[in-house]
């Protein structure tokens, strides 16, 4: 019948359009958030350890890993004469007072914001590295 | 010369889709981020490249319909350095100047 003619024809016509590529957009939406916006909570592991050895452990900073370099404000290690940069002579923190720092008190023997790049370096601190297992245990402890 | 982002681990991150969230798992660190989009859109993006701002936002551009809410004044750009600013304090991410790349390859 013509009319059936006709359909099939027009139907060819969609489909030869949209193999010519013109498809509608299919992309998902990301949605970008604001940049004052915090889109990362995070959730640190379980510990066990005794509540004496968690309050005597010590961090090195830096750790060996580390020898001979500074902390810059961000936490990272840098070159000795780097500009801003502070030297913590390998000094050892208690985990009482890296504890505290966390919470905002000042490290002894520093100033504030050299316990703030000594903070900082710390949480980036990684399993297999000098202090890792201490800084983590003040974590999750419940005091 | 610019700055570039690259995940620090690649091999030992770990990510896991959710309805509205990601989980990124942090193997050597033990500890799991729950991230919202476009953090696991920009740690995907990454992989094991080191990509500047610009070039994370072509990326994303390429995949997906970017938006940002109406009243926002926050360029693409602003909000993507913001992210991974947010990875870098976590230790997942570091950036370098564009020159030091070849160090890392």
């Amino acid at each position: 019948m013509s009319e059936d003619k006709n359909i099939d024809e027009s139907q060819d016509s969609i489909e030869n359009n949209m193999k010519a590529g013109a498809e509608p957009n299919r992309r998902r939406m990301l949605m970008m958030g604001a940049v004052a916006a915090t889109t990362a909570v995070s959730v640190r592991p379980a510990m066990a350890q005794t509540s004496s050895s968690v309050l005597t452990c010590t961090v090195p900073i830096p750790g060996p890993h580390g020898a001979g370099q500074n902390v810059a404000p961000d936490g990272s290690l840098v070159p000795r004469n780097t500009p801003g940069s502070f030297n913590p002579y390998g000094r050892r923190f208690r985990g009482e007072d890296l504890r505290h720092a966390v919470r905002g008190r000042t490290l002894p023997g520093t100033t504030y914001q050299e316990t703030r790049a000594y903070v900082k370096y710390i949480k980036r601190l990684r399993s297999g590295q000098s202090g890792f297992t201490c800084f983590a245990s003040i974590q999750t402890r419940r005091y | 010369m610019g700055t570039i982002y690259y995940i620090k681990d690649n091999n030992n991150v770990r990510l896991h889709p959710l309805d509205y969230m990601t989980l990124l798992y942090d193997r050597l660190s033990g500890i799991t981020h729950i991230v919202a989009e476009p953090a696991p859109q920009i740690i995907e993006t990454l992989g094991s490249q080191a990509l500047s701002v610009e070039q994370i936002e072509r990326e994303l551009q390429k995949q997906y319909d970017l938006k940002v809410f109406e009243d926002s004044d926050d360029s693409f750009a602003d909000i993507i350095t913001a992210r991974l600013d947010e990875f870098i304090d976590l230790g997942i991410i570091d950036k370098c100047d564009e020159e030091q790349k070849v160090k890392l390859t």
